[in-house]
């Protein structure tokens, strides 16, 4: 091992004096990794579009002057064109760097700065793609942030009316309740009135019978009465009978007077409710109709009439029994007088009737109330339950809303690597190229030297194994790619401030690895392409092909599934990766496996062909 | 005296073409062989076997009466060889030519620094030392390719066709080096179409024909072969054309 070692060794020293005794290559090996950066650095180091030129076509003008006047820029002239054919060639004679044309009805409200109706389209030159996404980039951003502000605006207008409405459905939903309590009220105040009037009606249909049972005995007095004329003997059995009646009327009297206030009480307080009611069914607008209703008004002018009645015919009878028991006489009481009398009694009979069906019909009618007040509780209560709903629904949105319905989804682009310069962005893609081309040629130039140098024959008589050459020239072209990378990161460094230092133990494996990738397989090359302008024409074309086979020009992502696959294991572009994420985002060894393995395994392989394209060359002599 | 090397039987062919056929030679120490040939005759071939670069197909190698057929390495080290066309590196200096060679040859540092010392007297290149091998005269380029062939002190020199490419000077030059050498202790085998040099310097001469060894004798046991003939080349054809 030590024997390997040493010979390694001087096999090295012995390529590095080739290599480095040469001032040319000395130059090319310093100059050119930093004329390189440098080069790069000057191209890359502005970050603002400048000197655009754009044409514009319209067919009015003076409807977008106004818009134009926003969009010329310091960085951005406008040319007008008179026909939208001569705005494309302009552009198509590079003139221009694209075409815009403001379609007939298009229309710019220069006070809100709404664009109205019509369209702006477009025309650009799609194989400048580079250029245009930047223009393009600029342009949407100038356009669509005026037009979203615009909308928001409106938007918000939208939203503070709904907000208003929010509020109204608020009130009205309190309003509701307080409706909803009332009408609960109501409810039970009815069951009360209508125990109250069962209980009247109990208390009076006894005496109300009786009266009754009084009349049919009445009338069948009457006949006695008619004979009263003739028979005064049955005169007393009258003034008993009418004695009788004007007692009943007391009871009668009394037990009305009992229960008339809190009757009309109960009566007017609930009229009261209903009207109060029927106010709130007519402002809610609720499906009651108004006119069943007011059907359910309660009657209280009756018992006043009654008792006015009941009264008169008290006095009546006790004129009568007094004309009886005065006169003593049945001629003293007229016919007439005695008629006037039965029908004053049918009279009272017709207005207790009524009091009578009062109190059914008052019963009959809270019965049929109930369960319409019950109905309209559950109205209520529905309708209480909607506004509700409403009212959640609505209060999502608010002023703040706006923004997020005028773009459904929010979204804002942040670039998680800051404002840094282009050359520091292109910096990781600009030393993968550097180490792909100068590994390939650099490795594939220094194995035909020595494959056509005149003691390469004497290598195969050396008593050692043939391997030591193929690693000592290895080793060789890593040194050397190590020097002028060491050259370009110092340049980085000290000249565009890239921080490539501390992460250098990481940088250092992946370009390790990246480098040796390249180097075996211009190596390869080498060993197995005998001629050097053959040899150094496959190189370049290789590591065009490596170039293009990346996201250079279209990103990966578009390309077809298996080419795209393909390109994903170039180890430019995992080396590209590599560098990205150890440079960008420090990311450590450990979330680098996939690239660590890609490259390991192209490592290998590489090596394993390297050897074989090495005693495929030695055969050949 | 026993020989510093014998080849027995040996057979050599690529694929179906069998370039050498039934070797059999003996190499003595301290003489210069001359192997001589017409084109395609097999001496390049028969050289890298010799210098072990190309594995026989039959036949035995024997090295001071040990069977060396498969150990290439030790053949590798008892042989230095010098190509038609100098092998050395043009880009260093006579000296690092020599100490790059005598590194990978394991010579240790004050063996190789005496042996560097030894060979650049020998060949005359002491003053060109640290010239860079590109820039010396062709002799010397052929002196240093010499010189390189003996670093590792081997103990038979292979010189393929050591003079072409030469003017006649510098050409007696080479031959009177190639003496010094057989006299300071190698055995020498040379290649060469200038048959002069053959007769005169070499101490006997194998003439192949064919990949057949014809003969293998002193050149003026081979002229007396041949009293007719006016000189060596006549000697040569005579045998060549007798075989044909």
């Amino acid at each position: 091992m030590l024997k390997f070692s040493k010979r390694l060794l001087f096999i090295i020293i012995k390529n590095l004096k080739i290599v480095f005794r040469s001032w040319t290559s000395i130059l090319l090996l310093i100059l050119g990794p930093m004329l390189l950066i440098l080069i790069l650095g000057f191209a890359f180091q502005g970050d603002e579009l400048h000197d655009i030129n754009m044409g514009v076509y319209s067919t009015d003008y003076k409807k977008i002057d106004p818009l134009l006047q926003e969009l010329q820029t310091p960085e951005m002239t406008i040319h007008k064109f008179r026909t939208l054919d001569s705005c494309i060639l302009a552009m198509n004679l590079s003139t221009t760097h694209l075409c815009v044309e403001f379609t007939q009805d298009f229309e710019y409200d220069v006070r809100t700065g709404n664009a109205g109706s019509g369209q702006i389209i477009f025309y650009y030159d799609n194989s400048r793609y580079n250029l245009i996404k930047y223009i393009l980039d600029y342009l949407n951003e100038k356009v669509a942030l005026t037009s979203q502000a615009i909308t928001l605006e409106a938007t918000q207008a939208i939203f503070s009316d709904v907000g208003d409405f929010v509020t109204k459905m608020q009130a009205a939903q309190q309003n509701l309740t307080q409706l909803r309590h009332e009408v609960q009220v109501m409810r039970l105040e009815l069951l009360q009135l209508k125990v109250q009037l069962q209980q009247t009606q109990d208390a009076f249909e006894p005496k109300y019978l009786q009266i009754k049972g009084f009349q049919d005995k009445i009338n069948k007095n009457q006949e006695i009465l008619n004979d009263f004329i003739e028979a005064q003997e049955n005169l007393n059995n009258v003034t008993d009978d009418l004695e009788n009646v004007r007692d009943q009327l007391d009871i009668l009297t009394i037990f009305i007077l009992d229960n008339e206030e809190s009757f009309t009480n109960y009566t007017g307080e609930y009229n009261n409710r209903l009207s109060d009611f029927i106010d709130y069914v007519i402002l809610i607008g609720a499906p009651i109709p108004i006119a069943d209703l007011e059907k359910l008004y309660l009657n209280t002018i009756i018992y006043d009439d009654t008792l006015f009645t009941i009264s008169d015919t008290q006095l009546l009878i006790d004129e009568t029994i007094d004309a009886i028991q005065t006169t003593g006489s049945v001629a003293t009481i007229t016919s007439e007088q005695t008629i006037n009398l039965l029908n004053e009694i049918d009279n009272i009979i017709i207005e207790l009737d009524n009091v009578h069906n009062l109190l059914n019909d008052s019963i009959t009618y809270i019965d049929n109330t109930l369960p319409k007040l019950d109905q309209a509780i559950l109205e209520i209560n529905k309708l209480a339950a909607e506004i509700d709903k409403t009212i959640t629904q609505f209060s999502q949105f608010d002023e703040s809303s706006a923004e997020q319905l005028v773009t459904p989804i929010n979204t804002e682009f942040s670039p998680v690597l800051g404002d840094l310069e282009k050359i520091h962005l292109i910096f990781p893609i600009l030393l993968v190229f550097v180490i792909t081309f100068i590994s390939i040629l650099l490795s594939n130039m220094v194995v035909l030297n020595e494959i056509h140098n005149p003691a390469y024959f004497r290598n195969f008589l050396l008593p050692i194994n043939n391997i030591v050459f193929i690693i000592g020239l290895y080793i060789t072209n890593m040194i050397v790619i190590a020097i002028q990378l060491f050259v370009l990161l110092l340049v980085a460094y000290f000249n565009f401030h890239i921080d490539v230092f501390s992460i250098f133990p990481q940088l250092a494996l992946a370009m390790f690895l990246v480098t040796t990738v390249f180097v075996l397989i211009g190596m390869i090359l080498g060993y197995i392409i005998p001629t050097r302008q053959s040899s150094v024409i496959m190189c370049t074309f290789l590591a065009l092909g490596i170039f293009l086979f990346s996201d250079v020009i279209f990103p990966v992502e578009i390309m077809p599934e298996l080419a795209a696959y393909l390109a994903n294991l170039n180890p430019l572009l995992v080396g590209e990766n590599l560098f990205r994420k150890i440079i960008f985002f420090h990311i450590s060894y450990g979330d680098l496996g996939r690239e660590l393995i890609v490259l390991g395994s192209f490592i290998a392989l590489l090596s394993l062909a390297t050897v074989l394209a090495y005693y495929k060359n030695k055969s050949r002599r | 005296m026993d020989p510093l090397i014998s080849f027995q039987g040996v057979h050599k062919g690529f694929g179906k073409v069998k370039v050498i056929k039934n070797l059999n030679m003996d190499l003595y120490e301290k003489e210069i062989y001359g192997f001589i040939g017409k084109s395609g005759a097999g001496k390049t071939t028969l050289l890298r076997i010799l210098i072990g670069y190309h594995p026989i197909s039959s036949g035995k190698i024997i090295y001071k009466g040990q069977d060396v057929t498969k150990k290439q390495h030790i053949i590798r080290k008892l042989v230095g060889f010098c190509t038609q066309e100098n092998s050395f590196y043009p880009e260093l200096t006579i000296k690092e030519n020599l100490r790059y060679y005598g590194r990978m040859y394991d010579l240790p540092g004050k063996k190789l620094k005496e042996q560097v010392n030894h060979l650049l007297e020998l060949t005359d290149l002491k003053k060109s030392k640290n010239s860079l091998a590109k820039k010396v005269s062709g002799g010397m380029k052929r002196r240093l390719d010499f010189a390189i062939s003996l670093i590792h002190d081997p103990e038979i020199l292979i010189l393929d066709e050591p003079t072409t490419g030469l003017d006649p000077i510098i050409r007696g030059n080479i031959w009177k080096l190639i003496e010094q050498i057989r006299d300071d202790g190698k055995t020498i085998i040379v290649t060469s179409h200038l048959l002069d040099f053959i007769e005169k310097h070499c101490d006997r001469v194998g003439i192949l024909n064919h990949g057949r060894l014809l003969k293998a004798e002193s050149p003026n046991k081979l002229s007396k072969l041949y009293p007719k003939a006016k000189n060596f080349t006549e000697v040569f054809k005579a045998i060549v054309k007798k075989d044909n």
